[in-house]
């Protein structure tokens, strides 16, 4: 989607307007979501960039387009998991509403993370809505980042899936004794 | 009407049927092999090189995972599990390759000696192409291998705290893994089809015939003897019999189109796997007056606990692909000593490294730049510790038929019926605390494990049954003798893994490819002597 095409659309009042938009507009530019409408995806995004950051070792969730794996295996789900993506990703914007009076996109870095722990602080056994939906979110963020050419071959620095004439093995002396 | 008379009708193409098939119709015997799914061909019908980022749901088409036949059956019990690949080849066209050798230990309470088995492990290996280390471990035998295939870096920590707590008394070994796939080039007549490893890790597809399948060495060897009729998708519904306590006069079969045909012949071999012989046998009505058909079912089962070994994120890391996951194998244990809290004894196989095509690890706790480093860490560092046990043989264990349900042939299903006995969750338990001793012993870190286990725990292995049919000398207590004979009809034999009476903790395929050449050798013998015309 072309960012004009957005940025019509918004005026038309067919998608909801925010000031990450243009940003969003960028990062996104040529992928038509299929199931989340633009500011939906713009906040997965968000939300997938802060569960896989960009660090000094690698790129993270957003350069690797996790939220368009998302986004695509929302689509092909069922209507259930689609009703709670939707719900879930409202209740983070009122979350973000009631805290910090502003949109997610809008709110600083410190008060994104105070958002992501609070959904994040029952991992082990999610009850509420926003902690299930952090379940699922990190599920697939992690799913869609080491499944891309940047989780894989960037991050984890993996060389194989092709022939090789011998498999080498460990040989590393420190590997294999008490000497490390 | 019966379409032709061979002397030999082979019931199914896996590792049993497939050597089968080759034995008999390379010593000049006319073999009709009936299958029920199509014939395949490596690298066309299925190609592991794909990245998962090329699809829409990041899954790479996955041979096993997309043609696996796993709802056929009916589950009664602990989640038992059951697959087939209906395909020229069977199994053996997925297996991984895992080829070890019962030992003389293991025999002990088979109505076979290791001595009289070991012949046929050593053609086994060399037509099939074994690689492995020479060992020297008493009850897991050397055998005829090609060039090894290493350790990686996180199977030589394991390694490590072996070699550790074995300094400390403990009784176990921590080896290389022994894998039917050629690691030299196939510069024998029975390699022809085949083409040497190139250690991309996509083995239960191999698209280049490097690992041994029935059908990249023993179907085509045969075929080209001129001895050998194929009928793909076609399922065999019933072994037809002359008279009740008479003689196997051929089977039933319905093609693709359900019209049912039938063939003669003057023996019949049942290689359909431990359940679906179990089925046809039951299903025919034959080969039963000892009640035991079905019964004794066993499997291998287990639970995995991971380390992570920091030691080593500082390597190259790279390529760690080589043949698949498990590459290193803990084994030796209770041997000797049995335990006191259960009954057998288990290996644990074990891998590492990174791969695309199977992320180990995508757990950890958190979010944000320390769950990033943490499963970047962990995947690079870990190394995986699967348990392979052997169930006990026990009245919870068992296949019958479904009654009520029937597959698209009108055939009822199996069922299979799994309810894990103590002694089962004890084994898992030894496994779990040994497996977590080694990882700390090799200084890592456990990362994950299951604790206290409990039977829901506990995972089946869908692909390892065995015992529905199992050899005995007493016809009252056992369905075929040691050749793989039916007590009760003299003409009907079983080459699979149904017939084992006891079971190891060792993968069985090889095993099951050494007795069935053997079974197959003595119904040769027979034509000879001209007791089977």
């Amino acid at each position: 989607m072309e960012r004009r095409t957005i940025l019509k659309l918004v005026a038309a009042g067919v998608l909801p307007g925010s000031n990450g938009l243009v940003q969003i507009a960028c990062s996104q530019s040529g992928y038509k979501a299929e199931f989340f409408s633009t500011s939906e995806l713009a906040l997965v995004e968000s939300l997938t960039e802060l569960i896989l950051p960009s660090d000094d070792h690698s790129p993270g969730a957003r350069a690797a387009k996790v939220s368009r794996y998302i986004d695509v295996m929302v689509a092909d789900g069922t209507s259930n998991a689609q009703r709670s993506w939707r719900s879930g990703l409202e209740a983070i914007s009122q979350l973000a509403k009631e805290r910090f009076e502003a949109d997610f996109a809008d709110c600083d870095a410190a008060q994104q993370d105070k958002i992501v722990a609070e959904m994040a602080r029952n991992e082990e056994s999610p009850r509420t809505e926003l902690e299930q939906l952090f379940a699922h979110l990190k599920r697939m963020t992690i799913d869609g980042y080491y499944t891309s050419q940047v989780g894989i071959q960037e991050d984890l620095g993996y060389k194989g899936n092709t022939a090789v004439d011998e498999f080498p093995g460990c040989s590393h002396e420190a590997h294999m004794s008490d000497s490390e | 009407m019966a379409e032709q008379q061979y002397d030999v009708i082979v019931v199914g193409s896996g590792p049993g049927g497939g050597i089968a098939t080759y034995a008999l119709a390379t010593a000049g015997l006319k073999v009709a092999l009936v299958e029920a799914g199509p014939r395949l061909k490596a690298g066309v019908d299925y190609n592991g090189h794909h990245w998962p980022y090329e699809y829409r749901d990041r899954r790479a088409p996955n041979f096993w995972r997309d043609n696996f036949l796993r709802g056929h059956f009916t589950p009664v019990g602990d989640r038992p599990g059951h697959g087939q690949i209906r395909a020229l080849g069977g199994r053996s066209v997925c297996w991984a390759g895992h080829s070890l050798r019962f030992g003389p230990k293991d025999f002990e309470s088979w109505p076979l000696s290791y001595d009289e088995v070991a012949p046929y492990y050593s053609r086994a290996e060399s037509l099939m192409g074994v690689y492995g280390y020479r060992d020297g471990l008493y009850n897991m035998p050397d055998g005829e291998f090609l060039k090894p295939v290493p350790m990686r870096c996180g199977e030589q920590r394991l390694r490590l705290g072996v070699e550790r707590l074995r300094q400390r008394g403990a009784k176990m070994a921590f080896v290389a893994q022994r894998k039917a796939m050629l690691t030299e080039p196939p510069n024998k007549p029975e390699w022809k089809y085949r083409q040497k490893c190139h250690y991309c890790g996509h083995c239960s597809g191999c698209a280049v015939d490097a690992k041994y399948t029935s059908v990249n060495t023993p179907i085509p060897l045969a075929e080209e003897t001129g001895n050998l009729s194929i009928f793909t998708e076609s399922v065999a519904t019933r072994v037809r019999v002359s008279a009740p306590g008479g003689r196997a006069t051929g089977i039933e079969y319905k093609s693709g189109d359900g019209a049912v045909h039938e063939l003669d012949a003057k023996a019949v071999v049942l290689s359909c796997s431990a359940v679906e012989t179990a089925r046809l046998l039951l299903i025919s009505d034959v080969g039963n007056s000892s009640g035991q058909v079905g019964k004794n079912l066993t499997s291998h089962f287990g639970v995995t606990v991971l380390g992570f070994f920091p030691q080593i994120l500082g390597r190259d890391a790279s390529n760690d692909d080589g043949t698949s996951y498990y590459h290193s194998l803990l084994t030796g244990l209770y041997w000797d000593e049995p335990s006191p809290n259960f009954e057998g004894t288990y290996q644990v196989q074990c891998g590492a490294g990174v791969t695309s095509h199977r992320r180990v690890i995508r757990s950890a706790p958190g979010y944000g730049r320390s769950l990033k480093k943490k499963l970047r860490e962990w995947n690079i560092g870990h190394a995986g510790m699967n348990m392979q046990g052997t169930t006990l043989i026990s009245s919870n264990k068992f296949v019958d038929l479904d009654h009520e349900r029937r597959d698209a042939f009108g055939m009822p299903l199996p069922r299979i019926h799994l309810h894990y006995d103590d002694s089962d969750v004890a084994m898992a338990q030894d496994m779990v605390e040994k497996c977590e001793e080694i990882i700390r012993a090799g200084d890592g870190e456990v990362i994950e494990t299951p604790g206290t286990v409990s039977v829901g725990d506990l995972v089946i292995d869908l692909n390892h049954w065995v015992g529905t049919a199992r050899m005995g000398t007493d016809p009252r207590s056992s369905v075929v003798d040691t050749r793989g004979r039916s007590h009760d009809l003299p003409n009907l034999f079983v080459a699979d893994a149904s017939v084992f009476p006891q079971y190891p903790e060792k993968n069985p395929t090889l095993t099951n490819i050494a007795l069935s050449w053997r079974t197959a050798d003595g119904i040769v013998d027979r034509f000879r002597h001209s007791e089977l015309g």
